[in-house]
């Protein structure tokens, strides 16, 4: 590889890595509002084969 | 539904979001709540000889049902229930045994008393409260054997029913009670008081494991601890360690380092001392502080010899505190 081609390369490599950089900036000051949700079926259906009730336990609280 | 909820049974304060477990591996956040995972299904019940707790003041060569489910809210390298601490309870053979149940079997196998034990009691705690209220209308005594690392609060609230407690005292520090058991200790300490405070009588017992806390200062420590903030009255068990789980590569506890700590315990005024698994030790039996006499002599779990009559030495009418009967 000649000097010119390693010079672009170079170049087109630091742009990409700007711009990732430039997007992740961007999503930070305006994150997503889609809620984070967890599929508890799996844990649900493991319970049930097991032949477990889960049961409101006392003593905790919400956050 | 809320995203993150606080256990608060144990110092641990387990923060989970939906469908994640605490750390005990039976207490889950499911449909925004913390919901239990035990709850009538023990994976042990057997009826035990009471002195198995180990328990040498309460009922006398008595028999208690005993139950225990999987999980433990402490990870002890020693452990030797570890098939069922460290467990979660789809990975053991469970029963289905509702509070009322335990009791009737309780009463049908001639048992004096319920024991919650083998793991700990404290991370299957809504099934021990509601099974030892009932076991109370039946006039049976119910007993935890426990490492006793539980919040205030909760402690507080089941205390009234809990007549006995056989109590882990690990260690006396907490880089102890960090690298054996991956906890802490001071929580461990405040239990102890809070149980004596509301009438639970408790008894101690001490794991030596050889060079983890058998030294000389370590034992000392402890039973400096034990005399001037629970009293010389409180019994203390000195147990032989075994290689088990994660500390397969040790010996098991010389007996003369049982001795040892006998001797050191009863020098720094501790006047009910125990050794356990070293047959024909003095340290099996019970002696009167008072005059010295043999009050109840002891193979293994067998009883030869009661010399308490009434709560009192039979021959000096010295008060021998514990239970005697219900």
């Amino acid at each position: 590889m000649n000097n010119k081609s390693f010079i672009l390369l170079l170049i087109v490599a630091t742009l990409m890595v700007f711009g990732v950089i430039a997007e992740n900036a961007r999503s930070t000051a305006s994150p997503t509002k889609a809620e984070v949700s967890v599929d508890t079926t799996g844990i649900r259906n493991t319970l049930k084969n097991a032949g477990i009730t889960p049961r409101e336990a006392k003593h905790w609280k919400e956050l | 539904m809320p995203k993150t909820i606080e256990c608060q049974l144990c110092p641990r304060a387990c923060r989970l979001t939906d469908g994640q477990r605490g750390d005990c591996r039976v207490r889950i956040h499911l449909d925004g709540k913390l919901q239990t995972l035990v709850y009538v299904n023990p994976c042990s019940v057997h009826v035990d000889p009471i002195e198995k707790k180990p328990l040498f003041h309460v009922l006398p060569q008595t028999g208690t049902f005993s139950i225990a489910t999987a999980g433990c809210n402490l990870h002890c390298k020693f452990c030797q229930n570890w098939q069922i601490s460290q467990r979660a309870p789809e990975e053991t053979h469970n029963y289905d045994l509702p509070p009322e149940k335990v009791v009737s079997e309780a009463i049908r196998s001639g048992s004096k008393s319920i024991s919650y034990t083998y793991s700990d009691p404290i991370v299957f705690y809504e099934y021990t409260y509601d099974t030892a209220r009932l076991a109370h209308e039946k006039k049976l005594l119910n007993i935890w054997v426990t490492a006793g690392y539980i919040n205030e609060k909760p402690l507080l609230e089941i205390a009234p029913y809990i007549d006995a407690a056989n109590v882990d005292l690990k260690g006396i520090t907490e880089d102890y009670y960090r690298r054996m058991s991956s906890a802490t200790l001071a929580p461990v300490l405040k239990a102890l008081k809070i149980m004596q405070r509301e009438g639970i009588w408790i008894e101690l017992t001490n794991l030596v494991v050889p060079t983890w806390n058998d030294s000389k200062k370590d034992i000392s420590d402890l039973c400096q601890w034990i005399a001037d903030n629970l009293g010389p009255d409180v019994p203390l068990h000195f147990s032989r360690f075994w290689p088990q789980h994660q500390l397969k590569n040790l010996p098991p506890t010389p007996p003369k380092t049982l001795s040892m700590a006998w001797e050191i315990a009863k020098n720094k005024g501790l006047n009910y001392v125990y050794v356990g698994n070293v047959p024909g030790h003095r340290g099996n039996s019970t002696f009167c502080p008072n005059d010295n006499k043999l009050l109840i002599q002891r193979i293994g779990y067998q009883i030869l010899a009661n010399n308490i009559v009434d709560g009192k030495c039979k021959f000096c009418q010295t008060k021998i505190p514990g239970i005697w009967k219900i």
